[in-house]
């Protein structure tokens, strides 16, 4: 009885010391952007990666990303997006990249919203190039400028 | 009273009430977001600093000057404005270095502009008030290897209906020994207001 205690306040012991020395969990891909460039996507479609990578702020009807590509350029990450306008009438919206580091936290402060001008049914590729070297993950974020807000 | 009179003694209160009514209309304050787009005039606003200065440093980032991780020295020279607007030139260029300095990739020499309070400063500290051993020494400080200037020019046209202002902004990157451009770009931004 006497030795299943000291083996149990051991075992505590050891646990507790484990839980203390343990370093966070690394990122599973590190260095990686999932998806970018589209040779480390797995096997995943231009869909999902652009499911993955561009959030609207909002709603932004007519205006989609339908392609994007992504590189390293001087050490620095570098993003072609492409954005499509299926309307049949002018369409005005901004953008812009929130970079990420290794860990997940934000990489570089807010960006400006960049606006941009699309011509009916046309598509226009917009250059997104990180900051800062410890960017390695993005997300490209839309917003409609057409939209009146108070 | 006449009718004319009867008339002015209720037309007097009606306006002044009108009138303290319109004054007291409520103005309303609210933060706003720094970084969004502003379309209040087409003149020259924050967004197309924010603009400009972004671009401007993302490019130099990518420039095989600043890319190559050697940390270039660089002093930042005037951008002149050729616009027939005012315009803070002075922080568009302070944004650019605020930028490319948080980058870690460039590393800035004092400019003409601070030279005077950079010389002062050195100066007091060769009084007898400061430990000899401890204040910054003259004749150490270190030159840029490249400088950067520019300049920003606009083509305003307007009618009755229309106005469109075209602002065209260039920096270049200009090795201080040779007199070689390094690097060079631009950035155009067009502004429309109908009525």
């Amino acid at each position: 009885m006497k030795r299943n205690v000291t083996i149990v306040m051991l075992l505590a012991v050891s646990l507790a010391a484990g839980c203390g020395s343990k370093s966070p969990k690394a990122p599973e891909e590190p260095k990686t952007a999932f998806g970018c460039p589209m040779e480390h996507a797995g096997g995943a479609t231009m869909d999902k990666l652009v499911e993955a990578k561009v959030t609207n702020a909002g709603s932004v009807p007519d205006v989609k990303i339908t392609n994007l590509r992504c590189r390293m350029q001087s050490d620095l990450m570098r993003i072609d997006a492409t954005l499509s306008n299926s309307s049949s009438d002018v369409r005005r919206v901004s953008y812009r990249f929130e970079w990420v580091d290794e860990a997940g936290f934000k990489a570089w402060d807010d960006e400006s919203w960049k606006p941009i001008m699309l011509y009916e049914k046309s598509s226009q590729t917009i250059i997104g190039n990180a900051p800062t070297r410890k960017a390695v993950d993005f997300k490209l974020v839309l917003l409609d400028q057409d939209k009146e807000r108070k | 009273m006449t009718f004319t009179t009867s008339l002015r003694v209720a037309l007097v209160p009606m306006l002044a009430a009108a009138l303290l009514l319109g004054g007291c209309a409520k103005e309303k304050t609210r933060y706003g977001d720094a970084k969004s787009v502003e379309t209040v005039t087409n003149q020259f606003g924050s967004t197309d600093l924010q603009m400009i200065a972004e671009s401007m440093t993302r490019s130099l980032l990518n420039s095989d000057v600043v890319a190559n991780g050697s940390r270039p020295i660089v002093t930042v020279q005037e951008v002149k404005n050729k616009t027939s607007e005012y315009i803070d030139t002075r922080s568009i260029t302070d944004s650019i270095r605020t930028e490319l300095q948080k980058s870690g990739r460039v590393r800035f020499a004092v400019d003409a502009a601070a030279m005077q309070q950079q010389v002062d400063e050195l100066k007091r500290q060769q009084s007898e008030l400061y430990e000899k051993d401890k204040s910054a020494q003259i004749g150490k400080m270190v030159g840029a290897a490249y400088r950067i200037e520019g300049n920003i020019t606009s083509i305003v046209k307007q009618n009755e209906d229309v106005k469109d202002v075209y602002y065209k902004f260039n920096l270049q990157l200009w090795n201080v020994e040779n007199g070689l451009m390094e690097w060079g770009d631009e950035k155009e931004i067009r502004k429309t207001t109908s009525k």
